[in-house]
C-alpha cells in the first residue's frame, strides 16, 4: 500500500506472508532390507513453517534544480515459526501402511518447535549532483531475538559514491566513449545466522543412553544441561571496501567492469572448546577475524557487426584471495584453521610416490619396503607422524570465471559458453580405491600399472602393500583446474515471410549439448564440485521448437 | 510537515518500545535451568542424568580398562584389535590416548549434573533434601575416581559457570579428598537406610561404604574402621551370598543382601544402550560367533589365574577355558573373565542384563580386616577381628581359615596375605589399583609377577591428564613424569 502523504513524502506500506506445510511418507515393506529384519518401518513427518513480515517506509523525493534527493526512513520486523512432528513406527500393517500407524508399535515420536524474529529501522538517503556525482548513505540498526538482551542489536553504517566520468565537460566531446563510471563504497554488514538459542542455557531432556539411568529395573529417563549460556553473544560483522569501474566504449562494443573489494570478518561466530572440566565441550562465542580479499572482471565486446554476421564475446574472471587474521586466545592454530591461511587450507603428509627396489634401505627405516607408499619425512627424524604435515594446497579454487562466444550468421545461431576455475584441489579416494588389496576391486588403471620389479611404477604400489597411509597425504587430492564445454548451442530463426505465412510472430528451431566436453587432470567424477562420491555432471542433449503467436 | 513528522515519530516510538518484547527470544520445546526444575519431575530427570554417567564412567568396558591393566590382577590378551589396551598395561600410553579423554570427559558430565542438582533445585521442589542428598553422594563417587585416575583434578561444584573463570587450575590431592569427604559426609546424614524410592538409588550405607573406601585409600585407618563398622552394624546389615556366582545373578539385582550399590543396568534389546557392556572385552575371541561373542581384550594374568589355593570355589565361577565355538567343536583356550556373563536376555553384544557392584559387603569386610592391621602394632588386641573378618570372606570361597601364626601374625605378613584375598575375591572389580598404589605394591607386585610388562614408576601411578583437557584450559599442568 502506497499514500502520497503530501507533496514529495509517500507513505509505503509492504505486508507478506510465507505458510509452507511439508509432509513426509516413508514406508519400508519388512521384504526389503532395512535395518532392522523382518520389520516394517513407518516413518512419517510433518512440519509447518509459518513467516510474516512487514515493511514500513518513508520516502521524501526532492528535485530542485542540479540537486536530486532520495531520503527513505522505515522500519521493518519479521517472524519465523516452525513446527514439526516426527514419528517412527514398527510393523504397521503391509495393507494401511502409514495411513493407519496404530497397526504398530511406535518406535519414537518428537516434537520441536521454534520461532525467531527479527526487527530493523532504517535511513537512506541518495543524493544526486549533476547527475554526476551519486552519494548514497544509509544507516540501519537491526535487532535479533537469537542473541540476549543488551547483544540483540547490530548497527550497520554503510555509504557509498559514485562518479559518471563521462559527464564531465571534458569528455563529453570524446565519441567513442560511452559509459564511464567510478564506484567506491564501504560499510558493515551483520550475520546472525547461527540458529535460535543459541544464547541461552539449555537442558537436553530428549531419551538417550547418555542421560537415562534404570531404577526398580525400569528406564529412568533423564536429563543434562547441554548449552552454557551465552550472554554476550552478538552479530558477527564485515567491514567491505568496493572500488570498481564500468566502461562501454565504440558504441558499446567494448563494455565491462572492474571490482575490487577487501572484506574483513570480524566477531566471527564460531564455536570454542571449553575447559573438559566444565562439562561442556563448546561454546558458540564471537572470536577471531578472516580477510577476503579479491577482483572480478568483466568483458563484453561485439566483435563483428554486420547486417548478417554478428559475433559477441563475453568473458568473466574472479579472484578471491581468503586469510584467517585471528583465532582465540592469542593462538595460531586450531585444529585445522592457522592463522595466516585459508580457512579451506589442506593440511596433511606429503605423498612421495614409491619406493625403489634401489631405495629398499632407506625404506626400511619406516617399516616399507620397495612398491610400497613413499610419504615424506618432513622434519627428517625417521619416524612418519603429524609433525610432518604441510600444507599443501587449498580446497576452493583460487579463481573461476567463464567465456562465451555467440554468432549469428543470417538465420542461424551458435553459442558455446566455456567455463573454468583453478588453484585448487579436490578430494579423490577413488582413484585409487583399496588398490593395494589383492581381493579387492581395484581400478583397470592400477591393474595395468601397479608396481613389480620389473616395472616400477611411481603411482600405484605392489600388490598386497598393507602400507595404506596414502589416504592421511596429499596422494588423495589432484589438481582441480578444469576448462568445461558448458553449453554448446545452435538455433535458427526462420525470416518473417515464413512467419506471416504461418500466422506467427517468431519461430526458432534448435539444438544444443550441456557439459559437451572438459579438459582437466582430475579423475573423479565431477571436477565441479567439492564432494568426493557426487552425482556426477549430466551431458544433457536438448532440442527444441520455439513458436511466438 | 511537522504535523507528519510528529505522527511518525510516535509510531516510531510505539514500535520500538514494543520491540522489547518483540525481539525476546521466546521458548516452545527447549527447556533452559529456569523451567526444567521446577518439579519434582524434573528434578527427578536431572537426578537420573546424574545416576546415568555412572554407566560410562565407570563400567563401560573401556572404563573398566583403566581400573585393572597395568597391574598383577589382568593384562591386554588381544593385541591384533586390543591395541589400547596394550597401552595401558605396558604403560607405553601418551595423553592423546583417547580413553582418557573419554573417561574424564564422563567422570566431568557426572560432577556437572551432581552440580545442578546441588545448585540449581529450587528450594521448593518436594523432596529436595533427598535430591541433593543423592547428588553429593554420586560427587563424591566421580571425584573418588577423578582423583585415584588423574590425581588432583580442578575442582567444579557450582553448576554456574563464570564466563572469565571458566579455567580452573588443579587442586590438590587433599583439597579433592576433602571435598569428597565433605559430601560424603553430608549425603550419609540425610540418606535413609532402606531406600524410599525405586530399588537402585544411594542409601546411607552405600555411603558409609564409600567412606570407609575414601578413608582407607588415604591410609586413615581410624576413620575407615569407623564407617566399615557402621555399615556392618550388628551383622545383620548385609550378609554374603553362600555362592559367590549370586553376587552377578541378575536374578538378585538390588535386593540388598551382599551388594551395597550397584551401577544399574537393564537389556534394551540394543547394543550399547542401558545394557552392560562388561563382558564384551572379556569373554573369549574363540567363541565369536556364539552366544558368547566378546573380544578378549584383557584377561587375568598367568599370576592370578595360578595363585588360587586349590578349593577355591570361585576359580571355576570367575574364569572359562573352555566352549563350544560357531563351528560346534570344542574348544580350550587361556582363562577369560566369566563373572559377569549372563544371557538371560537382550541383544547378543553389549546389552547384558546384570548391573556392576560398585561396592560389596565382602569388599567392606576386607577393608576393615585392612584398616584394623593398619592400625596395629605387631601385636594388638583386635587381633582376632581382622581374621574374623579375613576368614568370613574364605569361608565363602571354601577355604581354611588363615591363623594367627608364621608370617600371617606379623603385620607386613597379614597384609600381604590380605591383599591376595583382595585378588581372589574382588578381580575385575575395579579395585586392584588402588589396592596396590595406596599400599606401595604396585612397583613390586609387577616386577615379580609380570615378567612380560615394564614396571612402572611412581609417576604412573597416576595417569596424565588427556591432552584435550590441557588444549583447553591453560591453567591445567600435566603430572610431572609425563
Amino acid at each position: 500500500m502506497e499514500a502520497e502523504l503530501i507533496k514529495n513524502l509517500k507513505l509505503r506500506t509492504e505486508n507478506g506472508g510465507e505458510f509452507i506445510n511439508n509432509q513426509s511418507n516413508v514406508f519400508q515393506d519388512s521384504r526389503m532390507t532395512g535395518i532392522y529384519k523382518n520389520t516394517n518401518i513407518s516413518d512419517r513427518e510433518n512440519g509447518e513453517q509459518f513467516y510474516m513480515q512487514t515493511e514500513n517506509t518513508l520516502t521524501y523525493n526532492l528535485n530542485k534544480g542540479i540537486h536530486r534527493l532520495t531520503a527513505v526512513g522505515g522500519f521493518s520486523a519479521s517472524v519465523f515459526n516452525w513446527t514439526k512432528v516426527t514419528t517412527q513406527v514398527l510393523n504397521a500393517s503391509n495393507i494401511t501402511q502409514n495411513d493407519n500407524l496404530g497397526t504398530g508399535t511406535p518406535k519414537f515420536v518428537n516434537s520441536d518447535r521454534v520461532k525467531s524474529t527479527l526487527a530493523s529501522f532504517f535511513v537512506r538517503a541518495n543524493y544526486s549532483l549533476l547527475d554526476k556525482y551519486l552519494l548514497t548513505v544509509t544507516l540501519r540498526a537491526d535487532g535479533s531475538s537469537r542473541f540476549a538482551k543488551g547483544n540483540k542489536w547490530g548497527y550497520f553504517p554503510s555509504g557509498g559514491f559514485a562518479w559518471r566520468i563521462n559527464q564531465e565537460d571534458f569528455l563529453k566531446d570524446v565519441d567513442f566513449l560511452d559509459n564511464l563510471k567510478l564506484r567506491t563504497s564501504y560499510g558493515i554488514v551483520g550475520n546472525q545466522e547461527i540458529g535460535s538459542y543459541q544464547s541461552m542455557a539449555q537442558v537436553d531432556a530428549a531419551s538417550s543412553r547418555y542421560t537415562d539411568y534404570v531404577f526398580g529395573g525400569d528406564l529412568a529417563t533423564g536429563s543434562r544441561t547441554s548449552i552454557l549460556a551465552q550472554p554476550d553473544l552478538t552479530w558477527e560483522k564485515s567491514r567491505q571496501f568496493d572500488l570498481g569501474l564500468d566502461f562501454a566504449f565504440f558504441n558499446n562494443r567494448l563494455s565491462g567492469s572492474i571490482d575490487t573489494y577487501d572484506k574483513y570478518t570480524y566477531d566471527l561466530l564460531y564455536n570454542v572448546p571449553l575447559p573438559l572440566e566444565s562439562g561442556y565441550r563448546t561454546a558458540l562465542v564471537n572470536v577471531g577475524a578472516m580477510r577476503n580479499k579479491g577482483f572480478e572482471f568483466t568483458l563484453n565486446t561485439v566483435n563483428f557487426n554486420t547486417k548478417n554476421f554478428v559475433w559477441q564475446t563475453s568473458f568473466t574472471y574472479s579472484f578471491n584471495d581468503n586469510e584467517i587474521e585471528k583465532l582465540y586466545n592469542g593462538l595460531n592454530r586450531v585444529g585445522d584453521y592457522f592463522v595466516g591461511k585459508s580457512i579451506n587450507v589442506i593440511y596433511t603428509k606429503r605423498f612421495g610416490g614409491i619406493w625403489q627396489s634401489d631405495e629398499a634401505e632407506v625404506a626400511k627405516v619406516y617399516n616399507a619396503e620397495p612398491g610400497d607408499y613413499k610419504i615424506i619425512d618432513a622434519n627428517r627424524n625417521n619416524i612418519i607422524d603429524d609433525d610432518d604435515r604441510d600444507f599443501v594446497g587449498q580446497t576452493v579454487p583460487q579463481y573461476f570465471g567463464s567465456f562465451s562466444n555467440t554468432f549469428k550468421l543470417y538465420g542461424f545461431d551458435f553459442t558455446v559458453f566455456l567455463t573454468f576455475a583453478g588453484g585448487h584441489k579436490i578430494y579423490n579416494p577413488f582413484a585409487y580405491l583399496d588398490s593395494y588389496s589383492p581381493s579387492a576391486n581395484m581400478s583397470l588403471d592400477y591393474y595395468n600399472n601397479y608396481w613389480t620389479v620389473d616395472r616400477p611404477s611411481n603411482k600405484y604400489p605392489r600388490l598386497g602393500s598393507t602400507n595404506s597411509q596414502l589416504y592421511e597425504t596429499d596422494g588423495v587430492y589432484q589438481k582441480g583446474d578444469y576448462i568445461r564445454v558448458k553449453n554448446v548451442e545452435l538455433g535458427y530463426t526462420f525470416p518473417h515471410s515464413i512467419n506471416k505465412k504461418l500466422f506467427v510472430n517468431n519461430i526458432r528451431i534448435y539444438a544444443s549439448v550441456q557439459n559437451l566436453l572438459t579438459f582437466t587432470d582430475y579423475t573423479g567424477f565431477d571436477v565441479e564440485t567439492n564432494n568426493a562420491n557426487p552425482y556426477p555432471a549430466c551431458r544433457v542433449f536438448m532440442g527444441g521448437l520455439s513458436i511466438n503467436f | 510537515m511537522k504535523k507528519i513528522l510528529f505522527i511518525s515519530m510516535s509510531i516510531l516510538a510505539l514500535t520500538l518500545s514494543g520491540c522489547a518484547d518483540f525481539l525476546e527470544e521466546e521458548t516452545f520445546s527447549q527447556l533452559t535451568p529456569e523451567n526444567a526444575y521446577l518439579t519434582k519431575e524434573g528434578a527427578d530427570k536431572a537426578m537420573n542424568g546424574a545416576y546415568a554417567m555412572l554407566q560410562d564412567g565407570f563400567d563401560y568396558k573401556f572404563s573398566i580398562g583403566l581400573g585393572i591393566l597395568g597391574t598383577d590382577e589382568a593384562t591386554s590378551y588381544n593385541d591384533t584389535y586390543g591395541d589400547h589396551e596394550v597401552l595401558l598395561d605396558s604403560y607405553t600410553y601418551s595423553s592423546e590416548y583417547d580413553i582418557f579423554e573419554a573417561v574424564y570427559l564422563d567422570l566431568f558430565e557426572g560432577v556437572k549434573r551432581c552440580n545442578v542438582i546441588i545448585d540449581l533445585l529450587p528450594v521448593d521442589v518436594e523432596d529436595r533434601e533427598l535430591f541433593v542428598a543423592q547428588a553429593k553422594f554420586l560427587r563424591g563417587v566421580y571425584y573418588f575416581e577423578l582423583v585415584n585416575l588423574f590425581g588432583g583434578v580442578p575442582l567444579w561444584l557450582l553448576a554456574s559457570a563464570d564466563k572469565d573463570n571458566l579455567k580452573k587450575p588443579r587442586a590438590t590431592v587433599d583439597e579433592i579428598y576433602l571435598q569428597i569427604e565433605k559430601d560424603l559426609l553430608e549425603s550419609e546424614k540425610v540418606l535413609p537406610a532402606v531406600n524410599v524410592w525405586e530399588e537402585g538409588r544411594a542409601t546411607k550405607f552405600a555411603a558409609q561404604a564409600m567412606l570407609a573406601r575414601m578413608y582407607l585409600q588415604q591410609l586413615n585407618y581410624e576413620q575407615a574402621l569407623k564407617y566399615c563398622n557402621l555399615v556392618i552394624g550388628d551383622g545383620n546389615n548385609f550378609h554374603l551370598y553362600d555362592d559367590y556366582a549370586d553376587i552377578y545373578d541378575p536374578a538378585n539385582k538390588n535386593a540388598g543382601y551382599e551388594n551395597i550399590f550397584e551401577i544399574q543396568h537393564r537389556a534394551s534389546l540394543k547394543s550399547e544402550d542401558e545394557g552392560s557392556t562388561s563382558t564384551d572385552f572379556f569373554l573369549p575371541i574363540e567363541l565369536q560367533g556364539t552366544i558368547y561373542t566378546g573380544w578378549a581384550m584383557y584377561g587375568p594374568t598367568d599370576y592370578l589365574y595360578n595363585s588360587y589355593e586349590p578349593n577355591d570355589k570361585r576359580k571355576s565361577i570367575t574364569y572359562i577355558t573352555t566352549g563350544v565355538n560357531a563351528a560346534g567343536q570344542t574348544v580350550t583356550f587361556k582363562p577369560h573373565c566369566f563373572k559377569y556373563y549372563n544371557r538371560t536376555a537382550g541383544f547378543p553384544v553389549n546389552d547384558g542384563e546384570q548391573n556392576f557392584p560398585l561396592i560389596r559387603y565382602a569388599d567392606v569386610l576386607l577393608m576393615k580386616a585392612e584398616a584394623i592391621n593398619g592400625l596395629q602394632t605387631e601385636t594388638g588386641q583386635q587381633t582376632v577381628e581382622k581374621f574374623r573378618c579375613l576368614n568370613d570372606v574364605r569361608k565363602r570361597a571354601g577355604l581354611e581359615p588363615i591363623e594367627n601364626i608364621g608370617t600371617n601374625s606379623t603385620k607386613q605378613g597379614f597384609l600381604e596375605t590380605l591383599l591376595e584375598e583382595r585378588l581372589h575375591e574382588l578381580c575385575f572389580e575395579k579395585s586392584r589399583r588402588k589396592d596396590l598404589i595406596r599400599n606401595n605394591k604396585l612397583q613390586t607386585y609387577v616386577l615379580v609377577r609380570k615378567p612380560n610388562r615394564p614396571v612402572p614408576d611412581k609417576a604412573k601411578e597416576y595417569y596424565p591428564l588427556p591432552l584435550a583437557a590441557l588444549d583447553a584450559n591453560s591453567l591445567l599442568e600435566q603430572l610431572a613424569g609425563y
